[in-house]
């Protein structure tokens, strides 16, 4: 089929020699299903064997097929774990989002709320984690409440600052448009920076959920009964390995999930942002 | 309409008397006071609202309602008021000896200086007025002074009056239309341009309608664009957009920085049509910012020429108001020697300017 014009037409770099360019997509998702394979098969060859033949011992590494078998066993355990663990987080989150974003917009509109509230922001901004959770259990013992208020204090700053800056980063122009048209404060706040803004702020809150479901993990390891961090705890003192590494792995997909279904919503319910 | 800083009759508060600067419309005037010019001058615009009464005749029979004593005869109402003789009506914006300065000290900026001009109330009509001069001359600063926007709002000194009373800041009565493009993002073409209305508390559904008959005013499609967001608009159509969202609320000034700046030529010549043809139909004064003189002279009833920082008026020129549309209007050699005029007048001021230096 090639006349004597197509020879004329040059052929475009193909992707490997080109800087910066995308492979096409089967070739992307084959490269990373492929390197995935190629880890379970280390994994499967230096787990094979029993105790005394594997090239790593099991009680360090399991095989995957002992971890695939785990599962099983973790049982109704599992969805308790999740429930409790999640119960937390959400609550603490939603707290945090309410006094965050509700300070911050006021601080992002009114400088002298900000002001006023820098100090303490920077202070609990630079406050390691880890330092805040013996105070949480001499505060509020060692119930629900030590494990909420650990993750609402440890986020409830970021959420803030997040907000102040995304109301603060809406451009003059579209205030002083609306208030070329007549809007009242009260509106442009209403109708012009919240609006604006919040496709940020929820960017905000997905990325402080994750944050926050590794912080209750450090939670629960404390005189607690139920959830995710509790059975990693248990597995440890008792041993019990597979289950651990079968832990991690349905933790990491939960934060995935949660993290694809609130983008997914996000995208959906700010249309008019193609960069979410 | 007077506005030279060496104006012997500065604009009192409450309009005194409005100063001889017009001009013949090809030829611009000079400042200087020469009684036998200001009657030539006098003479050649007499001639000129005789060619424009028949252009203007649907005007003129709209603004009959109103009755206006200081403008005498107005058939197209580019006939100057006598001198000393007071005015029923303040004008609708005046600058007397406005001067303004950001920081103090070493690092004191002064943006413009001592701009006074004053743009008198043509019920029915309107005044079409560019604002014409360098990058960093001020431009901005007068309009904004007008919108009431900070951090140019108030004046350091001087004083400017809307309808003979102080500016307390912005309002819908003074609409204004930027160069970057300011439609809300969050909302579709028919939202953003409802927003006046809807902060006014017009009704959904009033709204709604109102909204849908500007859209095809300005030349968008109701069916194809109501419900687009402005990141999928081109920057044609959200100027359009900007332009529909400031004229419904029906201001009696609209205020435009560059508003077709940023658009290629072909669109700009089809929005300046538009902007004629819209400005005919509500009659506001119009303030438009351009660094365009075919621009500034195709739209203009007159120019305020403005010099380099800090700014000043350097002169008021006038020129004949559209009657065709802005391709046909820019071919005819008249037009382009009125350009050229101006041109010259940019280059010599500018000279002189620079060895008063």
């Amino acid at each position: 089929m090639a006349s004597p014009a197509d020879a004329a037409v040059p052929d475009p770099p193909p992707w490997w020699r080109t800087l910066r360019a995308d492979p096409p997509v089967h070739i992307r998702v084959a490269i990373g299903a492929g390197l995935v394979a190629f880890i379970v098969l280390i994994w499967w060859l230096v787990t094979r064997g029993d105790a005394i033949t594997a090239v790593v011992s099991p009680s360090k590494l399991p095989s995957p097929g002992a971890v695939v078998r785990s599962l099983g066993s973790l049982g109704d355990h599992l969805a308790e774990g999740i429930f409790a663990t999640f119960e937390r987080v959400l609550l603490g989150v939603v707290i945090a989002a309410l006094v965050g974003v509700g300070l911050g917009v006021f601080a992002g509109t009114n400088r002298a709320i900000g002001s006023a509230v820098a100090p303490l922001v920077i202070f609990l901004r630079s406050i390691p984690m880890g330092a805040l959770l013996p105070l949480m259990l001499m505060l509020f013992a060692t119930g629900e409440q030590q494990k909420v208020m650990f993750i609402f204090f440890a986020i409830v700053p970021f959420v803030f600052s997040d907000t102040v800056k995304a109301v603060s980063i809406v451009p003059e122009r579209y205030v002083e448009t609306a208030q070329t048209l007549g809007a009242s404060n009260r509106q442009i706040l209403g109708k012009v920076l919240v609006p604006l803004a919040l496709p940020d702020i929820v960017t905000s809150l997905r990325f402080q959920f994750g944050l926050a479901l590794g912080y209750v993990m450090l939670a629960e390891a404390i005189a607690t009964t139920s959830g995710l961090g509790v059975m990693l705890n248990n597995n440890e003192r008792l041993g019990n390995i597979e289950q651990n590494y079968a832990l991690l792995f349905i933790i990491a997909l939960l934060a995935f999930g949660i993290d694809f279904v609130i983008r997914f919503f996000q995208r959906g319910v700010f249309q008019w942002r193609r960069d979410l | 309409m007077s506005a030279s800083k060496d104006d012997p009759h500065p604009h009192l508060p409450g309009g005194t008397g409005t100063g001889p600067a017009g001009g013949a419309p090809i030829a611009p005037t000079t400042p200087a006071r020469d009684p036998a010019a200001e009657a030539a001058a006098l003479a050649a615009l007499e001639a000129q609202d005789e060619r424009l009464a028949e252009v203007d005749l649907p005007r003129a029979a709209a603004g009959a309602a109103v009755p206006v004593a200081s403008a005498p005869q107005t058939s197209g109402g580019t006939k100057m008021a006598p001198l000393g003789k007071p005015l029923a009506k303040p004008p609708v914006v005046a600058f007397d000896k406005v001067t303004k300065t950001y920081g103090t000290g070493s690092t004191a900026f002064t943006a413009i200086k001592d701009v006074s001009f004053a743009i008198e109330d043509y019920p029915g009509r309107g005044e079409f007025v560019s604002i014409l001069g360098p990058s960093g001359c001020g431009k901005s600063t007068v309009i904004r002074l007008i919108a009431g926007l900070l951090p140019q709002f108030p004046q350091s000194s001087g004083s400017v009056l809307v309808d003979g009373k102080p500016i307390r800041g912005p309002g819908p009565d003074r609409g204004m239309v930027f160069q970057d493009y300011t439609s809300f993002d969050h909302r579709t073409v028919l939202e953003n341009i409802a927003f006046g209305l809807e902060c006014r508390g017009v009704a959904a559904a009033e709204r709604r309608d109102r909204a849908r008959a500007w859209i095809s005013k300005v030349g968008l499609s109701i069916k194809r664009d109501a419900d687009k967001y402005p990141h999928e608009l081109s920057g044609g159509m959200r100027q359009r957009v900007a332009i529909a969202r400031t004229l419904i609320l029906e201001p009696r000034i609209i205020l435009m920085d560059e508003p077709f700046g940023a658009l290629d030529p072909p669109t700009r010549t089809r929005m300046q049509d538009n902007l004629v043809e819209l400005w005919r139909e509500q009659s506001p004064t119009i303030f438009f910012i351009t660094h365009s003189i075919e621009e500034a002279v195709f739209l203009g009833d007159h120019i305020l020429l403005f010099s380099n920082s800090p700014g000043t008026v350097l002169k008021t020129i006038r020129v004949p108001p559209p009657d065709r549309p802005s391709i046909e209007m820019q071919r005819d050699p008249k037009f382009q020697a009125v350009v050229a005029e101006i041109r010259d007048t940019i280059d010599q001021l500018e000279s002189s300017n620079r060895a008063g230096d």
